[in-house]
């Protein structure tokens, strides 16, 4: 009987192993499609929220269009995306356990951080884990330099804007000075000599420089000593979710009648209700695709838009999708999953973005092409709508 | 720096300064008369932002009845705090602070849900702006001033010439005193907390159409109140009055002359130095 008994208990123990494993034969046998995490760290509440919930939605919503399409392969293998986005409040210790999770935990490989400093507080666990880092992040070249091979920064910054942008709106508007405002963080931080930088290239002189701590809704102190120099322009070069609308709105009401550009792109949207209409007049935004002249621009905001509602559209979504499609183009181009390599790929390959044509570039700035270079739209605001100004190309040098 | 430059500085400063003493007084109140440190006290704040932006701006009702409702409901809250929260831990210190931290943190959090993550404007209620001795301030900040100004005076009233405020000083003064005189304690209490929250959902609705709202916008606020009762004296009105005017003065000066990122570290060199020469407030004894 005893004898019985183990070899019953034997026999069940093969067959539960065997069930166990079968799986994995099965989907081997058939080329099942696997699932890659594409890590997204990005502030969905607090000041910057605004920012945040629409990278949330143009990333979930560019992979599941990815995965609509059979996904892509390397290696012979097929993969889907699987979006796996948390909240950073925009704050270096959250985004740190957030990346770290993802990291080790879930053997993420690809991740798109929002914020310089949320990207540069986890280098160590990045590095280690031989992340890929797609950066909506400013920062200059504490991020993009020869040390970090890993790490993409796709989005136009307050480097490549100004240099783009000050030219042309020298000769639209003549203007002959300006004053820099930008948020007192790692990435304002080079935002204002990268202004600066700009601002001597196109002969443009800084009359004020300004920092303010992430939150401040009170702008007249900092505004009343900026104005005080008399600028012909402000540019609110690193200022997120309602502080450029604060910002502009504040600024009219002390009797700033020169012109306001914004230099980070934020919800246009939200800028005219934060600002009113009347105070949003004139305004400049730059990064803002207003006129979708392009097929995909059209298809990717229609899928937006069926998925999220009208109201929910936020051209930002163009940026923060835009890096989904590129990185899944090197994938399949390298045909393997393995960063060092994909990396390698992307920064030599040509792509289709939002814009148009894109690459990665600036080795004559940063030391290697991990910068993306692609053309840029500039918007002004008239009777509460945005209406496309200008698409200006790379500036030189890139 | 010319006298343009230094009125505008004036008037930056009085008009924030005016809104932080809405805050300051319900905390200093609060602290007064329970001895409760308040840490949900930026909330009220909040929620009187959000309770505005409801009435007077989705459901468009008049600004001025939007705004008195905001105080009697944040003001009922309140006292449905104090019954339900606070009463049973009367007496209480680490349980109090315990408890306002919780509260604090249910509210920002249930913000979260109930508000939406982003910001949210508030519709101006009178737009424009008015040139006074060479220097510009908008309408909004003139009303905003104006009404802080109304609602003090009104407090001042209350607690000095009516029965109840001088029954809240003498809870103030000393509670089992006031007590044996025949002053309901659990009454007075209950209505010192209904009148300090709705002094900060004041603030928070007057400020609502000026900036933007969110969740936690309650935290700067809240931060500058504690520096401001410090400053004043706990449990001191005129001390949260005068401490908030200098706060709000220091502020928009130092801003203005050195920059903003000067203007925090210089309001918390004050408090700390309040504290080193002056242990008790500047205004502590002046209830």
């Amino acid at each position: 009987m005893k004898e019985r008994n183990c070899s019953r208990l034997i026999w069940s123990g093969f067959l539960a192993l065997m069930l166990a494993i079968c799986p994995l034969f099965v989907g081997q046998a058939k080329g099942e499609v696997k699932y890659l995490k594409y890590g997204v760290v990005t502030p969905l509440s607090g000041s910057a929220a605004p920012w945040g919930i629409t990278h949330k939605r143009a990333v979930e919503l560019a992979c599941e269009d990815i995965n609509n399409k059979g996904g892509f392969t390397a290696g012979g293998q097929t993969y889907k995306w699987q979006p796996s986005v948390f909240d950073s409040k925009y704050d270096v210790k959250e985004a740190r356990t957030a990346i770290e999770r993802l990291a080790t935990r879930d053997g993420c490989k690809y991740m798109n951080i929002l914020g310089t400093a949320l990207v540069l507080g986890s280098e160590d666990v990045l590095k280690a884990n031989n992340v890929m880092v797609l950066g909506n992040v400013y920062g200059g070249k504490k991020f993009t330099n020869p040390d970090h091979p890993l790490w993409f920064r796709i989005c136009l910054t307050t480097k490549e804007r100004p240099m783009a942008f000050y030219p042309w709106l020298k000769k639209k508007e003549g203007v002959k000075s300006v004053a820099l405002i930008t948020q007192d963080t790692e990435g304002g931080a080079v935002s204002l000599i990268e202004g600066k930088v700009a601002a001597r290239a196109a002969d443009i002189e800084v009359v004020a420089e300004e920092r303010f701590e992430m939150g401040t809704t009170d702008f007249y102190p900092l505004l009343t000593r900026a104005l005080a120099k008399k600028p012909d322009m402000i540019d609110t070069t690193l200022a997120a979710g309602d502080e450029p609308a604060l910002l502009t709105k504040q600024a009219r009401e002390l009797g700033f009648k020169g012109i306001m550009y914004i230099g980070t792109l934020t919800d246009p949207k939200g800028f005219v209700k934060g600002a009113t209409a009347a105070y949003a007049e004139g305004a400049y935004m730059a990064g803002l695709v207003v006129e979708l002249t392009t097929e995909i621009q059209k298809r990717f905001k229609k899928l937006y838009v069926d998925k999220y509602g009208e109201k929910a559209w936020n051209p930002d979504a163009f940026e923060y999708a835009n890096a989904v499609y590129f990185v899944t183009e090197a994938i399949s181009k390298a045909n393997t999953l393995d960063t060092s390599k994909v990396a390698k790929t992307l920064g030599a390959m040509e792509f289709e973005t939002f814009s148009g044509k894109g690459r990665f570039g600036g080795k004559s700035i940063y030391g290697i092409n991990r910068q993306l270079v692609i053309p840029d739209y500039l918007a002004v605001f008239h009777n509460g709508k945005a209406v496309q100004a200008a698409v200006v190309s790379t500036p030189a040098g890139y | 720096m010319n006298t343009t430059l230094l009125l505008q500085c004036l008037l930056n400063g009085l008009c924030m300064g005016l809104n932080y003493a809405l805050m300051a007084l319900g905390l200093t109140l609060i602290f007064g008369m329970m001895h409760v440190v308040n840490f949900a006290h930026g909330e009220f704040f909040m929620l009187g932002g959000f309770c505005l932006f409801y009435l007077y701006g989705q459901l468009g009702i008049n600004f001025f009845l939007a705004f008195m409702l905001t105080i009697l409901i944040l003001g009922l809250f309140g006292q449905l705090l104090e019954r339900v929260v606070f009463r049973p831990i009367t007496g209480q210190i680490r349980p109090q602070i315990i408890a306002t931290l919780g509260v604090s943190l249910v509210l920002i959090n249930m913000g979260y849900v109930v508000f939406g993550l982003k910001s949210k404007s508030v519709p101006s209620v009178i737009p424009g702006v008015t040139q006074i001795l060479g220097t510009y301030i908008a309408k909004e900040r003139i009303m905003a001033m104006v009404f802080s100004l109304i609602l003090m005076g009104l407090l001042y009233y209350v607690l000095q010439r009516t029965k109840i405020g001088r029954a809240m000083r003498a809870v103030q003064q000393n509670a089992e005193a006031a007590a044996l005189q025949g002053v309901n304690i659990n009454r007075i209490n209950s209505l010192g907390w209904g009148l300090a929250t709705a002094l900060a959902a004041a603030g928070g609705a007057l400020l609502a159409p000026i900036f933007s709202i969110h969740p936690s916008m309650g935290y700067r606020p809240v931060c500058l109140a504690f520096v401001i009762v410090i400053i004043g004296g706990l449990g001191s009105i005129p001390g949260a009055f005068f401490g908030a005017l200098i706060i709000g003065l220091v502020e928009s000066f130092v801003g203005t002359l050195f920059g903003s990122e000067f203007a925090w570290g210089s309001i918390f060199l004050l408090a700390v130095l309040v504290i080193l020469l002056r242990p008790k407030g500047l205004f502590k004894g002046y209830v």
